[in-house]
Formats: structure tokens, sequence, C-alpha cells
């Protein structure tokens, strides 16, 4: 109860917070991301990327609209190793994982990809959502508040 | 009388009827024993032929490459994998497994292959390499954005009885060969059920004009037999054994079943431990290709092999198996199977067996040393010996062959240079990729296909002045001390138990007096560094070792602070790998995914990891490392691979162990040199094991580290203090979470540090 009262907190400012939020110096590399709808991933092989990357991203998408998870993390796992410090790349696995319901392994690797991601980019603040969704999953709420902060 | 006659008549038949009443009893008892030894013959042929006949080792594979333009690809690797794939080069390929290559550009025609996350048809591809990279890829003329060749086979894990063999139905066999082993070894196996009466009695006829055993009468079921349910043990008890058993097999199975099994079972050789059963793997093993490739003559050359494997190896014995190659080819003209033209044309062929040594078929032992007891955490070891599972892992064999070359090539110039150390040195090493701990390159020896002692893993040795960035790590992150904090290298005496000192000297004998943290380090300073440990606390220290990955307790002994800690090269490797991963405590892993025989995927493992320590503190801390290589005690480094690169020399007290650990953007390194007697070598870390890493990182490619993103420069004065851009001084980096409140001013200096002795550091 007292984590669906502060969930609910953090969501209501959040959404007071996100007025004004899209600056044009924010949108850097934002093409490299995948497509939101309504606040949610489309689909994982979305965004520009090397021609390798996009190989291995349709793959995972399409095993990802199959639920088969394994091999999801599989394709991107082999994405990773081609570019092992792209924000984007770990981006998805954070996102495979949170959908995967593996939280603590997507905060791992939200984490990971914040250390590469440049400061201020949107890159960045969606790797901060994603933080802060994986961190509230995990009942971590002040940390998911905080996360959710540096997301806006 | 009469009744004496009679009694007398009754006297001499009862011993004849006892006669045939024992002789009907025995022959009632023979019978019943007979058939109950039948039916447990029976049982037996049926139990193991019903069921799934052959254990399957786990077959072991390196990584695939993956091939992509853009990826750092030079001629020499590409043509090496290609080889120790078994590829061919020749023309325009037509055909998987050739390839075809003109400067630059490779066609190759990839084979299909059932990689952990699917099936992979045949394709025939365009490769450009320009500049150390790969320029282009193409597929009939369209452009291909990622492809991955075939993982090389490394190795197996095999039951106690090292049988290897790639099973195939009968339909796959080549027809040539099928009707090749017949002739030759039975020719009416076709015909008989099971045992040859005409083939046993010729036999017997040449056995007894001879003297001796020197022709066998068995068909080919019964050496199916023989090989299936029997010893090799030569006794006519054993011989009547397999004749029945044959009559079995032929009364419940039909030929084709038979002789599927006996293609399959056949042993035609040896590699090391390994031995090698069936045609199908034979082929691979003596010509690097698919059965289906072969041509008469080396068909001709396997079906030789049947009579002897030993007797006729083409490697050991070429004349012998030539000879024998020969007659069969002879058998197959006779019999149409091919005609004279192309018998005469085969038999003018010399054998054209490839080396039993090369990449394709050598085992990477000390690498399925640590396969091995990683996929015992999942999977149970008889399962992994007998359930063909297929097991793909990490190995980089370029990577593993350059780690193998420089030991084996530096550890001879050593021993040039130092004629006494003849035969005593070793070493050891662990390459992984700094990103995800995928353990590319592991070598347990100097011996690296020798099945023995693996000091990667095994091996308990001080690591010496590895532990030192340890130490300076719990500096840092105490927030108290920068690179620019003074340090005091003079003599320091440390109190231990019962009264006794310990005074550590450094490796020079000399003491350097005060001086910037960052020149304690370079230059690998035992004082200074013992100064600064016991500062900020053994327990600190050794908590830091856990943060950073190592498994065991350390004992808080002020030893530990220079290294006087047992640890293997692949606990070395873990401890630098969180640092090399910016503080993220990841579990070195050798196993991509593990399929079961029929391809399905069981398990995956990807990258795991949790943030340990904060990418701020292991960033500074790696700038440190980094000046180790540009003007410390690596700096052997420096104007021989592009910098910066992390890296830290270790000597071990007496010169007992020789290390050196170093990272770049994609690969850490950790070698190791000594003695297994443990007694000291002229040598240390730069002149034994740096060698070792430098020319492996060269053949791989050395990708110079990123500069650490967070950080602000201060100049800092001879005191250690942060003074004002405009003053004279030296420049460190500073986390910017660490920037300092105040700037001193010029020319203004603290007696805080002064008036220490090495007095003060009694403990």
């Amino acid at each position: 109860m007292v984590r669906l009262v502060v969930l609910t907190i953090v969501l209501v400012l959040s959404g007071c917070a996100q007025h004004g939020l899209k600056t044009e110096e924010h949108e850097q590399a934002v093409s490299l991301l995948p497509v939101m709808i309504n606040g949610e991933l489309a689909a994982l092989d979305h965004g520009e990327s090397h021609p390798a990357l996009i190989n291995l991203y349709q793959k995972a998408e399409s095993a990802r609209q199959q639920q088969q998870w394994q091999l999801v993390f599989t394709y991107l796992d082999q994405a990773r190793q081609i570019q092992p410090r792209t924000p984007t790349v770990l981006y998805r696995l954070a996102w495979a994982s949170l959908q995967a319901g593996n939280n603590a392994q997507a905060e791992q690797f939200a984490q990971r990809a914040l250390i590469y991601a440049e400061a201020g980019t949107e890159v960045e603040k969606r790797l901060y959502g994603l933080l802060a969704q994986s961190l509230s999953r995990q009942g971590r709420m002040m940390e998911a508040y905080s996360a959710e902060q540096k997301a806006q | 009388m009469s009744k004496k006659i009679n009694k007398t008549g009754k006297r001499a038949k009862q011993p004849k009827l006892q006669w045939r009443k024992w002789l009907l009893r025995s022959a009632i008892l023979f019978t019943v024993i007979f058939a109950v030894w039948l039916v447990w013959l029976d049982a037996q042929v049926r139990e193991r032929f019903d069921g799934k006949k052959w254990t399957l080792p786990a077959k072991v594979y390196a990584r695939p490459l993956q091939l992509y333009p853009g990826k750092l690809m030079t001629v020499e690797q590409l043509s090496a994998e290609l080889s120790w794939n078994d590829y061919r080069q020749g023309g325009f390929p037509s055909k998987p497994g050739y390839y075809y290559r003109e400067g630059n550009r490779f066609v190759i025609y990839r084979r299909g292959f059932a990689f952990w996350d699917g099936h992979e048809s045949a394709r025939s591809l365009d490769i450009r390499l320009s500049q150390g990279r790969i320029e282009s890829i193409q597929e009939r003329g369209q452009d291909v954005a990622l492809v991955r060749l075939e993982p090389m086979y490394i190795g197996g894990i095999f039951p106690a009885h090292n049988e290897d063999r790639e099973l195939l139905r009968l339909k796959d066999f080549p027809a040539e060969l099928v009707a090749a082993l017949i002739l030759t070894e039975d020719q009416h196996f076709l015909k008989h059920w099971g045992i040859s009466l005409r083939g046993i009695s010729r036999a017997l006829v040449s056995n007894i004009k001879a003297g001796g055993v020197v022709q066998g009468g068995s068909t080919l079921t019964q050496q199916l037999v023989k090989n299936f349910f029997l010893t090799s043990k030569r006794s006519y008890s054993r011989k009547i054994q397999e004749a029945f058993m044959a009559l079995l097999l032929e009364l419940h199975y039909d030929k084709e079943e038979i002789l599927e099994a006996y293609l399959n079972e056949v042993y035609l050789g040896q590699a090391g431990r390994r031995a090698i059963h069936g045609f199908s793997l034979a082929s691979r093993f003596y010509f690097a290709k698919p059965l289906q490739e072969l041509d008469s003559a080396e068909i001709a050359t396997l079906v030789g092999l049947v009579k002897g494997a030993s007797y006729y190896n083409p490697r050991r014995n070429p004349e012998r198996s030539k000879s024998r190659r020969d007659l069969v080819l002879g058998i197959m003209a006779e019999h149409n199977i091919i005609s004279q033209s192309e018998r005469l044309q085969a038999q003018k062929k010399p054998l054209t067996v490839v080396s039993a040594q090369r990449a394709g078929q050598r085992e990477y032992p000390a690498f399925l040393e640590l396969v091995r007891q990683q996929l015992q955490q999942d999977y149970r070891l008889v399962d992994l010996q007998n359930e063909g599972l297929r097991v793909f892992t990490t190995l980089d064999p370029w990577l593993q062959h350059s780690v193998e070359r420089s030991a084996s090539e530096h550890l001879q110039r050593l021993e040039q240079r130092f004629p006494n150390l003849k035969d005593q040195l070793q070493t050891a090493a662990v390459i992984t990729s700094t990103d995800g701990a995928e353990v590319r390159a592991l070598l347990g020896g100097r011996e690296a296909e020798f099945f023995g002692y693996n000091r990667a893993l095994s091996a308990q040795r001080s690591i010496g002045s590895l532990a030192k960035p340890v130490v300076y790590m719990t500096a840092l992150d105490s927030g108290n001390w920068h690179w620019g904090s003074v340090l005091s290298d003079a003599p320091v005496s440390v109190s231990i138990s019962n009264n006794k000192q310990w005074q550590p000297t450094n490796y020079d004998k000399v003491s350097h007096g005060d001086g910037p943290m960052l020149t304690a380090l370079t230059h690998s300073y035992n004082q200074a560094t013992v100064r600064l440990g016991m500062n900020v606390g053994l327990g600190e220290v050794a908590r830091n070792f856990k943060r950073l990955g190592l498994t065991e307790e350390l004992p808080r002994y002020p030893s530990i602070l220079l290294g006087a800690v047992p640890l293997s090269p692949f606990n070395v490797a873990e401890i630098y790998q969180t640092i090399a991963a910016n503080g993220f405590v990841m579990p070195l892993r050798s196993i991509e995914a593990v399929n079961d025989a029929e391809g399905r995927l069981l398990s995956s493992y990807g990258i795991k990891g949790k943030q340990a320590i904060s990418p701020d503190t292991i960033q500074w801390l790696r700038w440190g490392l980094e000046q180790v290589a540009e003007n410390g005690t690596a700096k052997a480094l420096n104007g021989s691979i592009p910098l910066p690169v992390a890296a830290k020399t270790g000597t071990s007290n007496d010169q007992r162990d020789a290390w050196f650990m170093g990272f770049d953007n994609r690969h850490l390194g950790v070698v190791w040199v000594g003695r297994d007697d443990n007694k000291p070598m002229p040598l240390v870390g730069s002149t034994a094991a740096l060698p070792i890493w430098l020319e492996s990182f060269k053949a791989l490619g050395v990708e110079p580290l990123m500069p650490a993103s967070g950080f602000e420069w201060y100049k800092v004065n001879e005191q250690g203090e942060f003074v004002e851009k405009h003053c004279g001084g030296v420049l460190y980096p500073l986390p910017k979470k660490q920037a300092p409140a105040v700037l001193a001013a010029c020319g203004k200096s603290s007696d805080k540090k002064k008036g220490k002795s090495w007095l003060d550091w009694l403990f």
C-alpha cells in the first residue's frame, strides 16, 4: 500500500514536471533510440544504428513478438558485444529485461548505460526513466523518485 | 540260476542306463544353461541396440567469428580463421567449405551451421578488407550487414573411454564408401546370417597353415558385436559368444540398421586422448572435410583403416596406408564401383592427410577445464559426457593462438638469456573482454595442448605489486587522497605480532622520500604503499578486494598490502575485470549458450554484473594505471603500442612470481610467469610477463582507452595542495564531485606533512 502511494506521488510529480521538457539541445542522439508510443517502447528495431546492430535488433524484435525472451537476450547480447559501450544497446537490454520481469537486471543495464550516455541528452533521460521503473518495481521508491527526477 | 543270471543281467545293464541317464540329464542341463545364456545374450543385444547406442560427448565450440563492415580484421586473421575452420583455398568457390583470396578480397562459401540461436544456410560472401578493417560484405551484389563464420571445434567433454564420433544416418554415407567397405571387409554381408561359415573355414585353414592366428573370419556383424558388446580379448569362448550375438543381432535387426551402426561405431584413429570412431568424424580428422566431399582415394584410405587403425595410420605409416588404399581401390574397380581409369588416377595420388595438430582438431585443455567447471554449475557431468550437448563458448582462437605463441617464444628467449632456467619456467594467462567479462583466451601452462596442471585456474601464487592498485583505490575512494597527495617513501616499520616488526624495502633497496602518490604507484614503491595502506586501514583494503570481486576472505596482515596474497591468475583477472569494467563486478564467463543434440537452445548466458564501486573512483584509479604504462614500471609499452592503456607490473617476494596486468578499450590480460617449484628467478614482472602481454595484444590490435569523462584538472603544488590555475604545479585529475572548495594561493605551503619520520609509522 505504502509503495502504491509513493509510486502515485512519483508519477504525479513526474507528470507535473513534464511541461517544457523537450528542448532542442536535449534531442541529441534521439534518432538512435527506438520510437516511444504513449511512453512505451514500440519495438526493439526502431531507430538508427550500425547495420549490423539493426540486423540483430530485427531478430530480437521478431523473437520478442513471439515472447521468446531467451532469444531476445541472445541477439541483444550479440549487439552488445559489437558495441559494448553504446548506451542505446544497453538501453534495449534494460528495456527487454524490464519487459521480461527481470527488474534487477534492468537496473544494472540502465546503470551501465548511464556511464556512457552523454549528460543532458534524451538518451540519458530515457535511461533514468527506465532506471526509475526498475527501481520502483523493486520497491525502492525513494531511489526511483530520484531517478525519475533526473528523467525530467 | 536263472534268477542269478537275471540278477547278473540287470547288473550288466545298470551302468549303461546310469550313463544314459546322466547323459540325458547333462544334455537337459546344458540345454537349459545354453537357453538361459542365449536369453541373456539376447537381452543384452536388444537392450543396447534398441536404446541409445552411443554416449555422445558434449561438443565445445569457440566463438563464431562475427563479420560486419567496420570490424577490425586483418588478412592474416581472416586467413587463419578460415584455415582453422578447415576451409580450403582455391579458385572461385562453388561449394561450401572453400574460399578464394585475391589481395584484400575474400570470396568465402560459408557452410551451413546450426548456431545456438538458429540454423543458417550456406552462403557465398564477397568480403573486402581495407586498412585493417572490413570494408564491405556482399552476397550476389547485395550488401550484407552482418554474417558469422561457423565456430571452430575446440574439444569435447568425454566420458571415461574418451570415445568421440559424429553420427550420420545410413542414407548420408556416400554409397561409394558403403560399397567399398562391404566389398573389402565382408563381401557376403548382404547374404549371411551374422556369421559366414565360408569365411570361418577359410580363416581356419589359413591359421592352421600359418600355425597361429593370421586371418579373422569375422563378418561386419561380428566386428560390430566385438566393438559394441565385447572386449578385444582374443579367446575361443569370446569368439563363440561373438558368433551367437551376431546371429541374434541379425535375427532382430535388418541389414541397414546393422550397417549404419557399424559405420558410426568402427574405431578409426586416435587424437591424443580422443578416440576417433565412425567414418564421419574420421573424415574430418584425416581430411578436414565432411564425408560427402571425399574423393575415391580418400574413401579407400578410410576403408583401409578398418583393418587396423594404428597399423595403417596414414600419418605414421604412409607407405603401408597407401598400399592398403591402392588395394581397396583395386577392389572397388574390380566391382565397378569406380572405373579402371578412375582407379589408376586415384592410385597415382599421394596420401593427402591434414595435420592432426591443426587448430580445428586439437583441443584447448585449459579453457575446456574452465568450461567444464562453469557448465557443472547448471548441468550434471554425466549429461555433459553423454547427451551430445553443443556448447558455444567465448574463446577467441585468434587471441588464444597469439597468447600461446607469445608465451612460448618469450619463455624461449628468457631461457636463452638464463640457461640455468632451461625448462624451469612456466606461465599462465587469462584474457577477457573488458565490458562483458567473456574469457577470450586461457593459457594453463607453456604446453598449451597438455591436459594437466592448469596454472591459470589452480596455481595459487603471491600476486606481489598487483595488490597495490587496491590500496590506492581505497585511498582515492576515502576522499582524503588524490594522485598529487604527498606520500612518504621513507623506511617503514609495522608491528605485526609478538613485538616483531615488519620492515619492507623497495625493489631497488632505496627509499625515495616524499613524492606525489602517483609516483608511488607508477614506480611501485613498497614503503610508500605500506604507509598508505596502514593509513587507510587494512580492513578497508581487504574490504575493497571483496568489492572488486574476490570471493575469498583475506587475512588482515600488513603484508597483503604488498601482495602476499596467494591467488590464481584467474582470480587476479576477476579483480581487475571490475576495474576494467568501470566498477561492475562480473563473473568471468566462458559459455555463450548450450544446445541439446537436436539443436534446441537450453541455456544462454548473457552479461551479468552489479555496480560495486562508483565509476568515478574506478576511472580515477584507471588514470593512475595509465601513467604506469606512460612512464612507470610498464613504460616498455610506451612507443610499442598506442596509449593510453592501463597497466601494472607485479613481482612477488624474492622474485618468485612475475606478473603483468593490462587492459585497453576491449581486452584485459593477466599474465603470470614463475617456476612450479616456487624458487626465485632473476626476473620481474616487466621482463618476464609484460612482453607476453605486449606481443599478444599487438597481434590482437590495441584499441587505446577512451579518455575518462567526469574529471576536472587542478594544479597541485609540492605539498599536495590544490592551487590556483596560474600557480606553478602539476595538473592532476579530480572527479567533478570532489572539486575542492578552496584553492591555495601560490607559494603558500602547509607544514602539516612535515616532521614525520619512519618512527611515526610504528604501529
